[in-house]
């Protein structure tokens, strides 16, 4: 059974306090992909509020689109909201050799780039209707 | 049979709808052999014009969810394969480029609107 928090234990890992930046949008992209091993990670909004529903813990991974889109920016911000948090690291070689081993992580992968694209596409179908009324 | 052998041929006609908006997912996603095919989205327009190799419906097949967005055929006609679940299963499994490249599309599809999103804002 493949399990994301034991492969992200044998990689670096970056430790942040509550209401540290993990990574802004617009900022160029480290490269990496972020596994939340302790505490709680969310996306921010335009007002650099919490998104409602965005948190992510323990298990639950963030930046892939980035990394697998090849951006040059990052495209989201998100903040640590826990009173901690711990990341690990992944970079696009780890990332490619562990879909390889494991084709559970690449179907993740996948959903994720799937809820993004949907997410995106109904923000700005909204944002186009706000306009038109 | 190989699980090749059960990519489903389907041939549509110019103007044919392959699918809508909201219709419940068929629970195949399609590839494109030859011809073109346009994507929309209500309140969004045209979405992308895909053509040969390209592929689209990953959505409600990997999400049971009905469709998002609408595809029909642009040009004359349209050869397209599809396959089930049980298909991309075995795809996946014996084949990790398949997944890595379709990922790289769509997460490149996701990062296109997301930049849209980050530059509206």
């Amino acid at each position: 059974m493949f399990d994301l928090i034991q492969q992200g234990k044998a990689l670096p890992q970056r430790h942040l306090r509550a209401g540290d930046f993990v990574y802004r949008a617009g900022k160029p992209v480290d490269g990496n992909l972020y596994i939340v091993l302790e505490g709680v990670v969310a996306a921010l909004d335009n007002q650099e509020g919490f998104i409602l529903g965005s948190e992510l813990e323990p298990g639950a991974f963030f930046g892939d689109v980035e990394i697998m889109s090849e951006s040059e920016i990052r495209l989201q911000t998100y903040k640590v909201k826990s009173m901690s948090a711990t990341l690990a690291i992944m970079d696009k070689r780890a990332v490619k050799l562990t879909g390889e081993l494991h084709p559970q992580f690449f179907l993740n992968l996948l959903r994720s780039a799937i809820d993004n694209l949907n997410r995106a596409e109904q923000y700005l179908i909204n944002a186009a209707q706000k306009t038109e009324n | 049979m190989s699980e090749a052998q059960k990519i489903q041929p389907v041939r549509l006609p110019h103007g044919k709808y392959v699918f809508r908006e909201g219709d419940a997912s068929d629970g195949f996603m399609y590839f494109i052999f030859a011809g073109d095919i346009e994507i929309s989205k209500s309140g969004l327009g045209t979405l992308r014009t895909l053509s040969q190799g390209h592929f689209f419906g990953e959505m409600a097949l990997i999400r049971a969810t009905p469709r998002t967005a609408t595809a029909r055929v642009l040009s004359s006609e349209a050869k397209l394969g599809r396959i089930d679940l049980k298909t991309f299963a075995w795809l996946a499994k014996s084949n990790p480029g398949f997944l890595a490249n379709l990922i790289g599309v769509v997460a490149k599809r996701a990062a296109r609107a997301m930049k849209k999103v980050y530059d509206h804002v």
